[in-house]
């Protein structure tokens, strides 16, 4: 597999009166072709802002300080606007968490998908209309010359996100952007959802970078996964390796708080809470939640470092105990 | 006995969703038959050279100054011009004058406005100054000095009355746009890779204008009294054109020798349009106001 998509070093800062919010800092990650890699943390870790980042949409007072996005080999950050913006939507395109209130009340659903295989793939009325219905179809949508015609406030929450994600793949993107799509749906159409995106992604050859803060889905969908904390990544490893053999004392807690059914533990929630971005201190900023912490944490920030094949961490915690056992 | 008219059965076939609208409709009994008067007034414009009695500019001598009859329903003036043909005849140009004005004002201000609200940054400030200084001048004196600066026709009658109100519409789209592009399906648009204007003029734009449509209806009323008030004052329309600020004009100067049916009824004419565009407005605030729904 190659690399598809190269996040090095993107930071993200949110000026305010106070000072800058770092919602994104020196985050490095790759994606790979036709992989599903899970961005998971806990909200307001940056997921979403990465996503918005990745597509140059981040929009004043946000700004993106340092770091460069590869698509394809192309660095995103050197393109022109309108270069920019013939690759939202046909090679990178999103679906976002809130299915709803993402689709234009005021224009019917079928519509919205046509104008955009018109806008990106230059067809016809007549054939962008062929290839919406086939869309529709693809994902479930039952009677879609019916449904075509309706607006979203007639349409479920789960239909919605269906139509979305018609409309995210319809230009056979080779990348999706999946913000949480499964947020506000029931469980069962949630899973349906899904597994719909992992078939679709797997036919159409699509990496899909899954932005979740839910264990669960990552570990139903997902390759490879990075743990954001804080705004910046922790950690990042093959899924089964993951849950497996968490390394950062954020992801071993995360993996503790999913309740088990099969096995009677106590859930362990995490203390504290996400720090404060604004003008954060220099050292590891999971110090003041962590089990491990020791001066070194507090002084500067840890280093990535590789805890075995594939599988990135950054800890100084770990690191000392690594060499313990 | 209650002020709503007798409720019928709805007609059989129709679909549920326009009876339901046609009951709401019903429900407020003073818009709707505002909004008659409106269509029966309209239709009387369009069909002028059919339903007045006589053409409007057509002189007898022999008839001036006649009070009402069966010949001449609402008189005659001076001239002995027929005055109800010349009021229906009148209608023709009131209401083209004030539709006119009022759609360009609509299309530049809410193009303006979701120009100015979507880009926001200086471009904003300096267009919401602006917008504050026309805001700031009283509209008639406005509508006055425009009129007055371009020359007396009807064209300019109505770019002038469209000025004034540009403003408002700018001012009502800027701030809903703001609103609107924070939305999720703003977003969206831009993640999908659509150009800026196609996201503001198709995406946004849509969005922003049921508030317009109130404003715009309320403004009908507005427009046709500043044309006829700015006629009144011998700026803009000028005799011989029927005009009902022209004609009450016209009549005022009778007054005092006793010929009251020519500045009356075309007085009144005024007033019952503006009424029925002000009353058709405050009913279609309600109905299209969502927290209104389901009341009652």
């Amino acid at each position: 597999m190659t690399e598809l998509l190269e996040i090095s070093d993107l930071t993200v800062h949110f000026q305010n009166d106070q000072g800058a919010i770092e919602a994104v800092d020196h985050i490095n990650l790759t994606i790979r072709r036709g992989e599903v890699v899970g961005l998971v943390g806990e909200s307001g870790s940056g997921k979403s802002v990465t996503s918005f980042a990745i597509l140059r949409l981040i929009r004043p007072p946000g700004r993106v300080v340092s770091g460069s996005v590869r698509f394809e080999g192309a660095d995103l950050g050197s393109l022109t606007d309108e270069e920019m913006r013939r690759i939202r939507g046909a090679k990178i395109a999103m679906v976002s968490q809130s299915p709803r209130t993402a689709l234009n009340p005021v224009i019917a659903v079928g519509r919205q998908i046509s104008r955009l295989l018109m806008l990106h793939g230059g067809l016809s009325a007549r054939e962008a209309e062929k290839r919406m219905l086939e869309m529709l179809r693809l994902v479930g949508i039952p009677a879609p010359e019916k449904r075509a015609r309706q607006y979203p406030h007639q349409l479920s929450g789960g239909m919605c996100q269906r139509v979305m994600i018609a409309m995210a793949l319809a230009t056979s993107p080779q990348l999706l952007l999946a913000d949480e799509p499964t947020t506000g749906l029931d469980v069962s159409i949630a899973a349906k959802i899904l597994d719909l995106l992992r078939d679709l992604g797997a036919k159409t050859g699509a990496a899909i970078m899954f932005v979740t803060h839910d264990l669960g889905v990552v570990a139903e969908i997902c390759d490879r996964v990075a743990v954001m904390h804080a705004g910046q990544v922790v950690e990042c490893a093959p899924v089964r390796e993951l849950f497996h053999n968490p390394a950062h004392p954020y992801t071993r807690a995360l993996v503790r708080s999913i309740p088990r059914v099969d096995r009677d533990v106590v859930l362990e929630p995490i203390p504290g809470s996400v720090p404060s971005l604004l003008n954060p201190p220099p050292g590891c900023r999971y110090a003041e939640r962590c089990e491990w912490v020791s001066e070194r944490c507090r002084a500067s920030r840890p280093p990535m470092i590789e805890a075995a094949p594939d599988h990135v961490v950054a800890c100084y915690g770990f690191e000392e105990r690594r060499g313990a056992c | 006995m209650s002020a709503s008219p007798p409720v019928s059965s709805p007609v059989p076939g129709r679909p549920p969703a326009s009876s339901l609208m046609w009951r709401r409709i019903r429900r407020n009994p003073l818009s709707f038959g505002a909004l008659c008067v409106i269509v029966l007034i309209a239709i009387a414009a369009i069909l002028a050279p059919l339903v007045a009695p006589y053409a409007p500019d057509a002189t007898h001598a022999e008839a001036a100054l006649q009070s009402l009859s069966w010949q001449h329903p609402l008189g005659t003036d001076l001239y002995g011009r027929d005055q109800l043909s010349r009021i229906i005849f009148a209608a023709r140009i009131d209401l083209m004058v004030a539709f006119a004005a009022t759609a360009a004002a609509i299309g530049i201000g809410a193009l303006l406005g979701a120009i100015v609200g979507y880009r926001s940054g200086w471009v904003d400030i300096v267009a919401m100054r602006a917008v504050d200084a026309l805001m700031a001048f009283p509209a008639f004196v406005l509508a006055m000095g425009i009129t007055a600066a371009l020359g007396n026709s009807t064209t300019n009658v109505a770019i002038a009355i469209s000025i004034t109100q540009i403003p408002a519409y700018m001012r009502l789209i800027r701030g809903e746009m703001l609103r609107i592009r924070e939305m999720e399906y703003a977003d969206a648009a831009r993640t999908v890779g659509n150009p800026t204007w196609r996201i503001v003029l198709i995406h946004l734009l849509p969005n922003c204008l049921p508030p317009l449509i109130v404003q715009a209806t309320l403004a009908m009323g507005f427009a046709l009294l500043t044309m006829a008030s700015l006629s009144f004052i011998g700026l803009g329309i000028q005799p011989p054109q029927s005009e009902w600020g022209v004609m009450t004009a016209e009549g005022a100067s009778e007054i005092v020798t006793g010929e009251w049916w020519l500045f009356l009824f075309p007085g009144l004419a005024i007033m019952i349009t503006v009424l029925a565009f002000n009353l058709v407005g405050d009913g279609l605030r309600d109905f299209l106001d969502p927290r209104m729904r389901g009341v009652r």
